[in-house]
C-alpha cells in the first residue's frame, strides 16, 4: 500500500458522513455531569466544614498541610501595552530570507530521512534514514545529499536526537519506545561520533535509566544532561574526548544548559511538581549551578545574573554567553546577550501561542525558535529583527545555519522538504521600522 | 458561540476522530459525546479558547487512548462489524482504522492528528507535551507500520482485534505472516 493510498483514505474518512449523537442527549449528559459536580462540591464544602470544627475543638485534623507556594512568574496581562524598548521587532522583508524559502535542498528528494542536527560548519546534515540498506545515524553532505558517513545503525524502532559537537561531531542520544510499544520513548545512553569516524559511549557509572532531555554541548568539549536512574532524576556532566561522565547532582531536577563556566539547572521541590519534559507551568522552582568550566564540575556556585530571575523557567537556551529563556507558561521570551548581564523580557508570542519545549537554540548572532502553531521564528541577536515563518518546523537542527522544513505542502510524500537559512542572512535582518 | 451551533459544525469530525482512535464506531459516538458533555458543562470558559473544538478533540483524544487501553483485551469482533455495516463506513476505511489499531498509541494518535485533524507536528508536539523530534519518529514510523499492516491484507481486519499490537516493525512483518494474506 503507497503512501498515497493511505492518504486517500485517511481523505475518505475525513468526509465519510458517519452517524453522531443527537445534540439535545449531549446536553442531558453535560446536565448530569454539572448535577455530579454540584453534588461533589457540596460534599467538599461539609468535609471541610468538619475539618476546620474539628481545629477548632482540638481535634486532629487529616490531610491539613501548607498551602502550595505561588510560583514566582504570577500570571500577567497579555500584550495591550505598546511594544516598549529593547523589544525584538518584525524584520523588514529580506531577499536572502525568500530566496531560501524558494530553495529547497538536496536532501529534500530522498525518502525516509529524518534530520538530526547539522554540523557546527554548516555543511553537514545528521540525519536517520529509514529507506535503503541502512537504518541507522549518517552524515550526509547539505549541498548534494550524499552520504559522507554511516555513525550508528539502529534497530528497528529506534531513532536519534542529538546535538552539533566540537569538531564537526555529532553529540547524540538513540532512543526507542517502551512498553511494548505503548509507553513513552525513552533514550537509553549519550554518544559522541568525530568526524575521524570515533565513537564514544558517554556513560557514568552505574546508569540504569535513560536520558531525559536534549543534550547541552559547551565549547570547551563538555556535555551535560538529565537523566533518570530508575528512580530519581540525575544531571550528568561528560567529557566528550574521553568518554568519562559524571552524576553531578541527583534530586527533582530539569535539563541542563551551559551558561558561561556554569552548569545550569532547574530544581522542583518535590515529586508533585516534578518536571514534564520541558514544560511544568506549575512547577515551584529554583535554578542550581555549579561551575562546570572543565571536567570534572567544581561546586556550586552562584547563578548567573542572565538566569537569576528565571524562577521556575525550563526552556533555557544558551550558546555558552548569550542566554534565552521562555516564561514558565511558554508564552514570553527573555533574553541576555552576556553572563553577567540580567536578561529581559524582549518578546511575547501572540495570545495562545506557545513556545515548543526543547525547540529553541542560538546560531551564530542569532536565536531560532519554534512555536506550536510550526511557525519557525529566527532573530538577529545584534538587531533584534524577528521574522516569523508560517509553516515551517525542525529546528532543532540548528548551528552554524539552520534548517527548517516546509511543513505546508502534501503531506503524503515521503520526502522532507528542506530549507537552509544561513547564518549570515538571519544575523543582517533589520527591523522594518527603525527605532 | 451557541453550543447547539458548535455541537453541529464540529460533531461529525470528533467522531471520526473517535472512530480514527479507537477503531469502533459505537466507542467513538460515545467519546464524542463524553467529550462534548464536558465541553458544555464548562462552556463559558471553553467558547473563550482560541479553538473549542481543538479543547474537545483533547478531551477526545484522552477518553480514546484511556477506552482504548481499557476495552483491549475484552473488544470484540461483533461491535466492529456494526461499524462496517454502516454505509457511511466503506470497507476501505474499515480497514485503515484497523490498521491503525495495530499500531502502538503514541504513532496512531499522533498519525491520526496529523492527517485526519490537519495538525502540524508543532502543534501535536505541544498537544502530547513531547519533543517535536519525538513527534517526527512517531509519526515516519507510523506511517511506515500503516503502509506494512495496510499491506498485509487481512492482518489488521476487525476479526483480530485487539492482538498482535507490538512495537516493533519487526515483529509486526513477522506477525503477518500467519494471515496469509
Amino acid at each position: 500500500v503507497a503512501d498515497n493510498d493511505v492518504g486517500r483514505l485517511f481523505a475518505a474518512l475525513a468526509s465519510a458522513d458517519l452517524p453522531v449523537p443527537a445534540a439535545g442527549s449531549v446536553v442531558a449528559r453535560g446536565r448530569q455531569r454539572r448535577r455530579r459536580a454540584r453534588g461533589l462540591a457540596a460534599l467538599a464544602v461539609v468535609a471541610v466544614a468538619a475539618v476546620i470544627v474539628a481545629g477548632i475543638v482540638g481535634l486532629p485534623a487529616i490531610g491539613r498541610g501548607s498551602p502550595t507556594a505561588p510560583g514566582r512568574h504570577a500570571s500577567k496581562p497579555r500584550h495591550g501595552s505598546a511594544r516598549a524598548a529593547g523589544m525584538m521587532c518584525p524584520a523588514a522583508p529580506d531577499k536572502a530570507v525568500s530566496t531560501a524559502l524558494g530553495r529547497e535542498l538536496a536532501a529534500s528528494t530522498q525518502h525516509g530521512i529524518v534530520p538530526v542536527a547539522l554540523s557546527a560548519s554548516g555543511r553537514e546534515l545528521f540525519a536517520v534514514t529509514t529507506a535503503g540498506s541502512f537504518h541507522g545515524i549518517v552524515e550526509e553532505s547539505i549541498r548534494t545529499a550524499v552520504v559522507i558517513a554511516r555513525i550508528e545503525a539502529l534497530a528497528p524502532g529506534e531513532t536519534a536526537q542529538g546535538v552539533p559537537g566540537p569538531g564537526g561531531g555529532l553529540a547524540f542520544t538513540v532512543s526507542h519506545v517502551t512498553g511494548g510499544g505503548q509507553g513513552p520513548a525513552v533514550s537509553t545512553g549519550a554518544e559522541f561520533w568525530a568526524p575521524d569516524a570515533k565513537l564514544t559511549a558517554l556513560e557514568p557509572p552505574g546508569q540504569v535509566g535513560g536520558v531525559l532531555s536534549p543534550l547541552a554541548v559547551s565549547g570547551g568539549r563538555l556535555a551535560a544532561w538529565e537523566q533518570s536512574d530508575g528512580k530519581m532524576q540525575e544531571i550528568v556532566e561528560a567529557n566528550l574526548a574521553t568518554g568519562v561522565a559524571d552524576v553531578i547532582s541527583r534530586g527533582y531536577v530539569g535539563p541542563p544548559v551551559f551558561v558561561g563556566g556554569a552548569l545550569v539547572w532547574p530544581v522542583a521541590p518535590n515529586a508533585a511538581s516534578a518536571f514534564t519534559y520541558g514544560r511544568n507551568p506549575q512547577a515551584p522552582s529554583h535554578l542550581a549551578a555549579v561551575h562546570a568550566a572543565t571536567f570534572p564540575a567544581g561546586g556550586p556556585i552562584a547563578v548567573p545574573p542572565a538566569l537569576r530571575a528565571a524562577g521556575s523557567a525550563t526552556l533555557i537556551a544558551s550558546d555558552g554567553l548569550q542566554t534565552a529563556y521562555a516564561s514558565p507558561d511558554l508564552a514570553d521570551l527573555y533574553y541576555s546577550p552576556a553572563p553577567s548581564q540580567p536578561a529581559r523580557l524582549v518578546f511575547r508570542l501572540p495570545a495562545g501561542n506557545a513556545f515548543t519545549p526543547g525547540a529553541m537554540a542560538f546560531g551564530t548572532s542569532y536565536l531560532a525558535w519554534q512555536t506550536a502553531s510550526a511557525t519557525s521564528y529566527l532573530v538577529s541577536t545584534r538587531s533584534l529583527a524577528v521574522v516569523a515563518i508560517p509553516g515551517f518546523s525542525s529546528l532543532a537542527v540548528i548551528a552554524a545555519d539552520v534548517i527548517i522544513e516546509n511543513t505546508t505542502g502534501p503531506k503524503l510524500s515521503p520526502a522532507i522538504r528542506l530549507h537552509l537559512l544561513t547564518g549570515p542572512a538571519i544575523t543582517t535582518l533589520r527591523c522594518a521600522t527603525p527605532g | 458561540m451557541d453550543f447547539i451551533e458548535f455541537y453541529q459544525a464540529a460533531a461529525q469530525r470528533v467522531v471520526r476522530h473517535g472512530y480514527a482512535l479507537t477503531g469502533s464506531l459505537a466507542e467513538a459516538q460515545d467519546v464524542a459525546q463524553e467529550a462534548f458533555a464536558r465541553a458544555w458543562q464548562h462552556w463559558d470558559s471553553v467558547r473563550g479558547c482560541d479553538s473549542p473544538e481543538a479543547w474537545v478533540r483533547r478531551v477526545a483524544t484522552n477518553l480514546a487512548v484511556s477506552q482504548f487501553r481499557r476495552d483491549r483485551a475484552a473488544r470484540s469482533a461483533v461491535r466492529d462489524l456494526v461499524a462496517a455495516d454502516v454505509p457511511a463506513i466503506s470497507p476501505d476505511m474499515v480497514a485503515l482504522v484497523a490498521a491503525l489499531r495495530t499500531l502502538p498509541e503514541r504513532q496512531r494518535v499522533v498519525l491520526v492528528l496529523h492527517y485526519l485533524a490537519d495538525l502540524p507536528v508543532g502543534q501535536i508536539a505541544a498537544d502530547l507535551r513531547a519533543p517535536a523530534g519525538s513527534v517526527k519518529a512517531w509519526l515516519a514510523r507510523g506511517r511506515d507500520a500503516l503502509a506494512v499492516a495496510m499491506s498485509e491484507d487481512g492482518c489488521g481486519s476487525p476479526g483480530r482485534p485487539g492482538t498482535g499490537r507490538p512495537g516493533r516493525a519487526g515483529s509486526r512483518a513477522a506477525g503477518g505472516g500467519a494471515c496469509g494474506g
